[in-house]
């Protein structure tokens, strides 16, 4: 009877053991498709970054050539207009 | 083995009720009785032997399966600890993203706005370039030229005459003409 008892309560002990070890392997799998969904989301984020400071740094670029260009412009207006100054007004 | 056929089995071994009310028995029928009991002991000795290789086999099984929940426990602790790292990065690539937009709005913004001075700046530029010369506003100019006037540099000579007239004052010794003015510049008098 005493043997008979102990597998019982051994059964008993295996059959709440193996509920937890599903416990544990729901979780795991929850924690491992959480994992895997970051990690696609950082990838395609770090590649949305990447191509918008490759961006940023075309826009830079032709925010300098607007700025150069401008300043040559203007020079040139400087230029035209102290010329035209000096006729009209010689020194 | 069923445990529950088990159980039958032993609660029939141990009641002895049909024995008590079958006795007296002939011996042929105790010989069968007895035989009968002893294969009953060896079948539960043999059964008693397999249910504690049974139990040493669920005990090992627990073993393994509590040994595997426990690493699957600390494995899910680490991964918790990792996934909330990725959430931290996730979220710091978020801001990132958002910065980035608001920063890519302004230069787009500042990027029409100077395109448009440089197209005006074009024009004009062809307009001054097409002209011989330009009307300049001449009002202003004079303006100009007045204020310039005011700082213009004097010649040094007049600039010094202008000094020298300002020591004078300075000292204010009512003389006029040309007296010494300093001693630095005073030649010593012999009697």
């Amino acid at each position: 009877m005493e043997v008979i008892l102990q597998a019982n309560i051994l059964n008993h002990m295996k059959a709440k053991a193996i509920e937890r070890l599903n416990k544990q392997q729901l979780l795991l799998q929850k924690n491992l498709d959480k994992f895997n969904h970051l990690l696609d989301s950082i990838s395609s984020l770090r590649d949305e970054i990447s191509q918008r400071y490759e961006k940023s740094v075309e826009d830079k670029l032709l925010l300098d050539e607007l700025k150069d260009r401008i300043q040559e412009l203007k020079n040139n207006i400087d230029r035209k207009l102290s010329k035209d100054l000096l006729e009209q007004y010689p020194i | 083995m069923n445990i529950d056929k088990l159980k039958e089995e032993l609660k029939r071994m141990y009641s002895f009720d049909d024995l008590q009310t079958e006795l007296p028995m002939r011996p042929s029928e105790l010989a069968y009785r007895i035989k009968q009991n002893e294969l009953e002991r060896r079948a539960f000795e043999l059964a008693r032997v397999y249910i504690s290789k049974e139990i040493e086999e669920t005990m090992r099984q627990l073993e393994i399966i509590e040994k595997q929940v426990e690493k699957l426990y600390n494995f899910n602790k680490f991964l918790d600890s990792e996934l909330k790292e990725l959430e931290k990065i996730n979220n710091n690539l978020r801001k990132m993203r958002k910065h980035l937009i608001a920063k890519e709005a302004i230069e787009s913004e500042n990027i029409v706005e100077l395109a448009s001075t440089v197209e005006k700046l074009k024009e004009m530029n062809l307009e001054l370039l097409s002209k011989p010369t330009v009307d300049i506003e001449i009002d202003k100019i004079n303006e100009w030229r007045e204020k310039l006037l005011k700082y213009e540099p004097k010649p040094p000579e007049a600039e010094a005459e202008a000094h020298r007239g300002g020591e004078k004052k300075e000292e204010g010794g009512g003389e006029a003409g040309g007296g010494h003015t300093t001693g630095e510049h005073s030649e010593p008098h012999e009697s």
